[in-house]
């Protein structure tokens, strides 16, 4: 590396990688150590797993990397019916997209084996700075649980829920969980014993609802 | 009215003040100090970057200033650099990088961002080996660790 690298100033590292392409960051963060250190945190701050990434190659050199790597993560979009492996505790997410995979949809492969497996709750448990929150495909045994685990995010903001079914005890604890909510989309999904919304709760800090039933 | 610009290597340049104040740094300064004819030193930058950094400014003197952009989309184009600008950066990369410094040390953003953009062009496409030869970097990683990198990061190829 000649002397004077630009490319050694973070702030100047960070106008480059805005310009680039994941796969472009893949190839930076190989060409040598200085370089890796530079610019791997622009490729881990937005983190995209798709399923056959997560199920597909079950343990192995991406679950180090997330152990490694979980610091430099802020957001992260994870489609899959994933293993409990990849509940990781991540401490500057702020946005997660879970888009679970109905086990039934996903064709030929064996090696799944039993569906508490595929419970997304840790990784909620896991991540109470979670500002942002997109679901799609949430049900299953694991739902009343998981919907009690996003009702504890106290830094939940906006909470969009698509193609699911919010399993909760009664009505007043489904719209009462989401008292403090800046924005809520709830679109093609069910509330399990919704009844109507409780006419005592307000929701003083939301800005945007869509609902379409 | 004119203002006097001294480089590293004490040459001094006379330009328009609106040509000098394309960078933030020296607006600051003269700002500061008010209306002044004592020449400006700028240790950091020598006199052939110097040049070219007022070549810059002088073809830029009219534009608006800019106002930095909140679209939500961090990502950027790379892309949608002017001829002109294309034309100017066309120099070997010790050049490139020098300009780059001195833009960031004068605080001239659009020029600073035309740089990153050129490193960015540079880098799109290339393998690691290729970008190692364009930026003449030593390669300090094993076999072993290149591969080990390589399945680490698969996720990120095909999002």
């Amino acid at each position: 590396m000649i002397p004077n690298d630009p490319l050694c100033l973070p702030e100047i590292q960070l106008l480059v990688a805005r310009y680039l392409e994941d796969r472009d960051l893949t190839e930076c963060i190989r060409v040598c150590k200085l370089w890796h250190i530079a610019f791997l945190p622009c490729l881990w701050e937005d983190l995209t797993l798709k399923y056959r990434f997560i199920d597909e190659r079950p343990i192995g050199p991406l679950l180090n990397a997330l152990q490694r790597n979980r610091q430099l993560v802020k957001v992260l979009r994870m489609q899959s019916a994933f293993s409990t492996n990849y509940a990781i505790s991540y401490p500057r997410l702020h946005t997660l997209n879970l888009r679970m995979v109905d086990i039934h949809d996903r064709g030929p492969t064996p090696t799944i084996e039993l569906e508490q497996e595929y419970d997304p709750t840790p990784l909620i448990r896991l991540n109470p700075s979670i500002v942002n929150l997109s679901l799609e495909f949430i049900k299953g045994p694991y739902s009343a649980p998981f919907w009690r685990a996003v009702a504890d995010l106290t830094n939940l903001k906006n909470l969009e829920i698509r193609d699911s079914v919010i399993e909760i005890s009664t009505a007043s604890d489904f719209w009462g969980l989401f008292t403090l909510l800046n924005k809520l989309v709830v679109i093609r999904s069910s509330v399990v014993r919704s009844g109507t919304i409780p006419p005592m709760l307000t929701y003083p800090q939301l800005r945007t609802l869509e609902l379409d039933q | 009215m004119p203002v006097t610009l001294v480089s590293l290597d004490n040459e001094n340049y006379v330009v328009d003040k609106e040509v000098a104040e394309r960078s933030i740094l020296i607006k600051n300064m003269l700002e500061d100090v008010g209306e002044t004819d004592s020449p400006i030193p700028l240790p950091n930058v020598t006199s052939t970057v110097l040049k070219k950094v007022i070549e810059y400014c002088e073809h830029h003197r009219n534009d608006p200033i800019q106002v930095p952009d909140e679209t939500d989309d961090p990502r950027k184009r790379s892309n949608d650099i002017e001829e002109w600008d294309m034309k100017f950066m066309q120099v070997d990369q010790e050049m490139l990088f020098e300009i780059i410094l001195a833009a960031n040390y004068l605080d001239i953003k659009p020029l600073l961002d035309v740089g990153c953009k050129t490193v960015a062009n540079i880098i799109k496409g290339k393998t690691p080996e290729e970008i190692r030869k364009a930026f003449n970097i030593v390669n300090d990683f094993t076999p072993e660790e290149e591969a080990q990198i390589r399945k680490e990061n698969e996720w990120a190829e095909d999002r």
